[in-house]
């Protein structure tokens, strides 16, 4: 760059560099894949990837995988059931059109690990089953940070939406908080699973709730049983208690921060308190 | 060489437009902040450090206008630096208004040299102000020619702590 170009626009040239060699390197992958019988990515992920998949379908192997793959997403900072969806979204949902009609007809219900089971009893509050943690971040926590962010995200939660979690507190890239993170969604999909193949609660009907439909009614409203609510309540709770070793560590060391930063900053803060505009 | 910056909530980093920002009330900082590291080459070039940083919304400014230019003076005073610097204050006119009042009354009412840099979209302030402070001339924001300008606003404050003649270079610098 010649000289006299300033930093922000120097920088912005700089980063052409690597998102120029990232396109070179899928383009040549794409033109590999042309030569493979394949012929495209999206064929190859479909037919490597989902087809096996859907062969396994309606099993709990592929739905902890479904559920591992997603946290793990997430822990990247990538929406996780958006890629996993891509694969397995159409299982789901033709598992849930199946037990609708059945349902329809008054036969009995033939799939468990229907849309309406990922939805309701996989995560609550939103991937990594967050809602426990957001309990936890209002009620025990006692650092700023965390408590500020509990609370503000305390409404959304309750709603499925937890992306002020993810990128705020962060569980992105967080080598404490992965654990529970991907733990608490694996313990609900293993419970619920179990719960309806003992026969505990009832299974979904397939009706397609909102999946932003709170814990507790939604339950209720997927398979008609008050049963499934408390049983809702109670993996929430379990799930606090997974979360709350985790969340009392990471809170620990905000809380030390927060202290450091506080001294900090009093040290560095200019205080107009005691300024006379007399002295002039 | 010491220096004293006056920034508004914008140039300060701690705050924007908006009221939240506007409202940040007066304070300040030791050591460098905001805006300070794009004129930091300048100001190792001539060997200069800015000791600490004055802020002050330009709405709270507008509130508090005579409080805030005061208090700012009597801080300039009590830090002791050679030389103040307020802005640089492109063409933000509340922002470029502060900037003009504070330098007007540091060099009333102390003996430490301050100066001011503004675009020239300030009409009404620079036509008050030219006169009795030093503005230095500066791009509003995005134009063109703001790293010479910076320079400049730098080589005018060594000067003026010097205490050096600067009439030939006001000419060619200041409004």
């Amino acid at each position: 760059m010649p000289k006299g170009v300033p930093p922000s626009v120097f920088n912005s040239f700089a980063a052409l560099i690597p998102s120029a060699i990232v396109m070179l390197i899928f383009f040549i992958i794409r033109i590999l894949f042309e030569f493979t019988p394949y012929e495209n990515a999206f064929d190859f992920v479909y037919k490597v990837l989902q087809a096996p998949l859907m062969a396994v379908g309606d099993s709990l192997g592929a739905e902890i995988i479904y559920v591992l793959l997603s946290s793990v997403f997430w822990f990247f900072g990538i929406n996780g059931p958006s890629v996993t969806n891509t694969v397995y979204s159409p299982m789901h949902m033709s598992l849930s059109v199946e037990n609708v009609k059945a349902f329809q007809q008054g036969l009995s219900l033939p799939h468990i690990y229907t849309q309406q089971f990922v939805d309701m009893f996989e995560t609550f509050g939103g991937g990594g089953s967050t809602l426990s943690l957001v309990i936890l971040m209002v009620t025990v926590c006692k650092s700023q940070r965390i408590k500020q962010l509990g609370k503000l995200s305390l409404v959304p939660g309750i709603f499925g939406i937890n992306e002020p979690i993810i990128f705020g507190l962060p569980i992105v890239l967080n080598p404490i908080m992965i654990i529970p993170f991907i733990g608490v969604p694996l313990m609900n999909t293993i419970l619920s699973s179990i719960a309806f193949k003992t026969g505990f609660l009832p299974y979904t009907n397939g009706v397609n709730l909102p999946w932003t439909t709170p814990i507790g009614f939604s339950g209720f409203l997927v398979t008609g049983s008050i049963k499934a609510s408390i049983f809702q309540l109670i993996l929430l709770a379990l799930g606090c208690l997974v979360y709350y070793p985790f969340i009392k560590t990471l809170d620990k060391n905000y809380l030390k921060d927060e202290s450091s930063e506080n001294t900090k900053d009093e040290s560095e803060d200019i205080s107009f308190d005691d300024i006379s505009i007399d002295d002039l | 060489m010491k220096v004293l910056m006056v920034f508004d909530q914008i140039q300060a980093g701690m705050g924007g437009k908006e009221r939240a920002g506007a409202e940040l009330p007066l304070g300040g900082k030791r050591g460098p902040i905001g805006a300070v590291p794009m004129l930091e080459p300048h100001l190792k070039k001539l060997d200069e450090e800015v000791i600490a940083c004055l802020y002050c919304g330009d709405g709270y400014f507008k509130e508090h206008e005579e409080e805030v230019v005061k208090k700012m003076a009597a801080m300039a005073k009590k830090l002791r630096p050679d030389v103040v610097i307020c802005g640089p204050a492109y063409n933000y006119k509340g922002f470029a208004r502060m900037c003009a009042l504070v330098a007007y009354e540091i060099n009333k009412k102390t003996d430490i040299p301050a100066i001011a840099a503004m675009s020239e979209e300030n009409v009404d302030t620079i036509s008050k102000y030219k006169n009795s402070v030093n503005i230095v001339k500066m791009p509003k924001k995005g134009g063109t020619g703001l790293n010479e300008s910076l320079y400049k606003i730098c080589l005018l404050a060594k000067k003026v702590a010097d205490k050096e003649d600067i009439t030939e270079l006001k000419k060619e610098i200041c409004y």
